[in-house]
């Protein structure tokens, strides 16, 4: 196969690229367009995130509405939180302070027993 | 640097030059994206697209370096193989319609131009089963009239490697044609 038979056949191929080829502009065009749907292509993606960020505001708005209470529920709590019972006197609170000490029988039981760390300083 | 046959000397500044030096190229480019992607016209045409999108929008620039058509021939070759890769997902939905589409490309109105368009596909058939490399290189030569120097600069290979696979493809294509039959010095 020489060299100038090749080039003949490339030729040949050549020649049929050259007649199915798409033209310059038309390739421009699909290119434009293909532009456009890729920026129609954000928006989508965008005003779906909108619309989810509003609901989730207004859901946000609705439950921190439910959740305020209203003016009986503030007198319901106050009652429940300033009634006593007739009881309430055997809950005395401890009047001993942390520096007063006394003695017991059993204080006794409590006799210095030297570490092994003091028997070896003895040594 | 002068790396085609004739081809005079351009290096596009603006955008507009740009636009120009790529409808200059628009055949060859054409020709060159079929025989990056096996002769698929569909895809040839959507690599030129992506192609002329990643330059007018300045995702691939060209500096000076080579001849703006090796340059252009690179980066078609590069988005070609890039195709390839995350492609193959794609490649067996996209293979009953492409052979669909070669029926209908191949085929021509007159017996004359279909006789011809028959030898043409043969010869595109044979060439498809030439190893990539090989085939780049015999396209750049022959098809494109590019220097082995240009065609190794373009397909992004040294010399010495772009000058063996234009041996090995020669011998090897010629032993090809021999065993269609159809094609004689």
């Amino acid at each position: 196969m020489t060299d100038h038979t090749l080039k003949k056949l490339f030729e040949d191929v050549r020649r049929q690229d050259a007649q199915n080829a798409p033209s310059f502009e038309r390739l421009l065009r699909t290119q434009r367009s293909s532009e456009n749907r890729t920026s129609s292509g954000i928006w989508m993606p965008l005003a779906f995130a909108s619309v989810l960020f509003l609901a989730a505001v207004l859901a946000f708005s609705v439950l921190s509405k439910n959740s305020t209470l209203s003016s009986e529920e503030v007198e319901q709590w106050t009652a429940i939180a300033s009634w006593s019972a007739p009881s309430d006197s055997i809950l005395a609170e401890n009047t001993t302070t942390s520096s007063e000490s006394f003695s017991t029988f059993s204080d006794s039981l409590f006799e210095f027993v030297p570490t092994s760390s003091d028997k070896t300083q003895n040594l | 640097m002068n790396d085609g046959l004739h081809e005079p000397l351009i290096s596009p500044t603006n955008s507009a030059e740009l636009k120009d030096a790529l409808e200059r190229y628009h055949a060859m480019s054409y020709g060159w994206a079929m025989s990056c992607c096996s002769s698929n016209p569909n895809d040839a045409e959507d690599i030129l697209q992506t192609v002329y999108q990643k330059i007018l929008q300045g995702r691939a620039r060209y500096d000076g370096r080579a001849a703006f058509k090796t340059w252009l021939f690179a980066v078609i070759r590069n988005t070609a193989a890039s195709e390839r890769r995350r492609a193959w997902i794609r490649f067996l939905r996209l293979r009953s319609y492409q052979k669909e589409h070669q029926g209908d490309y191949y085929s021509a109105d007159n017996s004359e131009a279909l006789e011809g368009g028959e030898r043409v596909s043969l010869f595109r058939a044979t060439l498809d089963r030439l190893p990539r490399r090989q085939k780049e290189i015999l396209h750049l030569v022959f098809y494109q009239n590019l220097t082995i120097e240009a065609s190794a600069k373009a397909m992004g290979v040294s010399l010495g490697s772009a000058r063996t696979h234009y041996d090995r493809a020669k011998k090897q294509l010629g032993q090809l044609l021999k065993l269609t039959g159809q094609f004689h010095d």
